[in-house]
């Protein structure tokens, strides 16, 4: 046998034990579980690491605001708003009256969180305030969802579950990528620019024009302004700081106030639109047009039933991203196309005389 | 010889997959982070309520949909701002394009 030979025939042999050596490690140890959990272990360490950059820069965005207020020690600001200010949801197991505990519930928060605001930056105004507050809550948020998967991950990690590990490391690509968006719209809250919610305020900011708004409920004003011979009421949350207001509660005082007398209630709001259908679709549909957590909707389902008004729903579709950063062209156009809807119904659906009430829903960041 | 080109394509794959984890990881940080460093142009769209004049300019800190700016030139009626909207930020396709575009309108 020549030398070469005598190598290869070596060569042969050292891969088939090696071959042999790999199959018994594969299929009679837990080595492969150990390179999985390994894996998985890396792959969500490292999105972790990217989801806590994005939330030091949303704190970092808030605290940088807070400073150019002219307020000493933001940091403490931040520190106290961030942990704090959650929400217990009311018992469920027994319904009565639940609307009305929720709704206590989110008046209080909103309430405590706006005071205690007020009074470390006593100079500054109610419009600022509600700017900050909203990027708070954002950059609160983002912390909130970053806790859970931390922990989740952490958990993975003592109880060796892998596959805990592999289902943290299969959604937190998309979950970064969305918060993504939370962590650039807290720069058009901070600036004031109105975002894709905004929608249903620019609506009604078309409608009333500069006329008089009076302040009918907390956060939320009514105009009045004539279309054709219609009475047309417009209610939207105060502007131009970001709030949205009650516009439930809005309108049930207007038809106290009104004792009734409704002929029609258009809501217009921002919707979340599918994947594959384009932004700034505008749709026309009956019911209330409104994504809060329940008070606020039942109450617009509540009155319309009781005055007996019929209650339309138009509505812009645009994706999440869209939904909470400044609002772009295409969106733009369809606060025009929107407000020719409303007209459209108050048009065709009514008489002159009769008394219409449009709620523009939605954030007034950036819009009077 | 068999056994060298086979242990040759072995090695070509694993140096492949190892380049493709690579890149895999890049992209995904660099979409990220492109997307947080997207800073958006706010314009502001200001008209006159009787309707016979409008402008646009560049947002500045203060201004909302609503806001007077002034009294028209043209019949002495309110300037009002009626609508803000950010421009679409480009992507670096999108701004090479742009690029690309324009130096062919150059040479044309």
């Amino acid at each position: 046998m020549s030398p070469t030979t005598i190598i290869e025939a070596q060569l042969d042999q050292l891969v088939s034990l090696l071959l042999f050596i790999l199959f018994t490690l594969y299929f009679l140890t837990d080595i492969p579980q150990r390179l999985q959990f390994y894996r998985y272990s890396r792959a969500v360490a490292s999105r972790l690491l990217q989801l806590e950059a994005m939330v030091n820069d949303s704190i970092r965005k808030v605290r940088n605001y807070i400073s150019r207020l002219g307020v000493s020690e933001p940091q403490n600001i931040v520190d106290r708003f961030i942990n704090n200010y959650f929400m217990i949801e009311p018992v469920s197991i027994e319904p009565t009256d639940i609307i009305k505990r929720l709704d206590h519930i989110i008046s209080t928060n909103e309430k405590k969180a706006k005071e205690d605001l007020r009074a470390s930056m006593k100079h500054l105004t109610d419009d600022i305030i509600n700017n900050l507050g909203v990027a708070l809550a954002i950059a609160s948020a983002l912390y909130t969802v970053y806790k859970i998967y931390r922990h989740y991950y952490l958990l993975g990690r003592r109880y060796e579950n892998w596959i805990l590990l592999m289902q943290l490391a299969m959604i937190l690509p998309q979950v970064t990528k969305e918060l993504s968006h939370y962590v650039k719209a807290i720069d058009g809250i901070v600036r004031g620019t109105p975002i894709g919610d905004s929608v249903g305020p620019l609506v009604a900011f078309k409608l009333l024009g500069l006329s008089e708004r009076r302040e009918i409920v907390e956060d939320t004003v009514v105009g009045f302004t004539e279309i054709d011979g219609r009475k047309v009421y417009v209610i939207k949350a105060k502007g131009p700081g970001a709030r949205v207001g009650k516009p439930g509660k809005a309108l049930a005082k207007l038809a106290e106030e009104l004792q009734c007398n409704i002929a029609r209630v258009i809501t217009v709001d921002a919707a979340l639109k599918m994947e594959g259908e384009p932004s700034g679709l505008v749709a026309v549909g009956s019911g209330a047009a409104i994504g809060d957590l329940g008070p606020e909707k039942i109450e617009i389902e509540r009155v319309t039933v009781k005055c007996g008004a019929p209650l339309d729903a138009v509505i812009v579709k645009m994706s999440s991203e869209e939904a909470i950063n400044t609002i772009n062209k295409d969106i733009q156009n369809a606060v025009d196309e929107a407000y020719n809807k409303v007209l459209e119904i108050i048009r065709t659906y009514t008489k002159p005389g009769d008394v219409v009430v449009v709620i523009g829903v939605g954030n007034s960041v950036g819009v009077y | 010889m068999d056994n060298n080109y086979l242990v040759l394509i072995l090695i070509a794959i694993a140096i492949a997959i190892v380049v493709q984890m690579i890149l895999n990881y890049l992209s995904s940080r660099r979409s990220i982070t492109e997307s947080l460093s997207e800073r958006p142009r706010i314009r502001v769209k200001v008209t006159c309520v009787n309707g016979d004049f409008n402008y646009e300019r560049e947002f500045i800190e203060g201004d909302f949909v609503g806001k007077i700016e002034g009294k028209c030139d043209k019949c002495g009626g309110l300037l009002i701002i009626s609508a803000i909207y950010a421009e679409k930020p480009l992507t670096p396709i999108k701004r090479s394009e742009e690029h690309l575009k324009h130096r062919s309108k150059i040479s044309q």
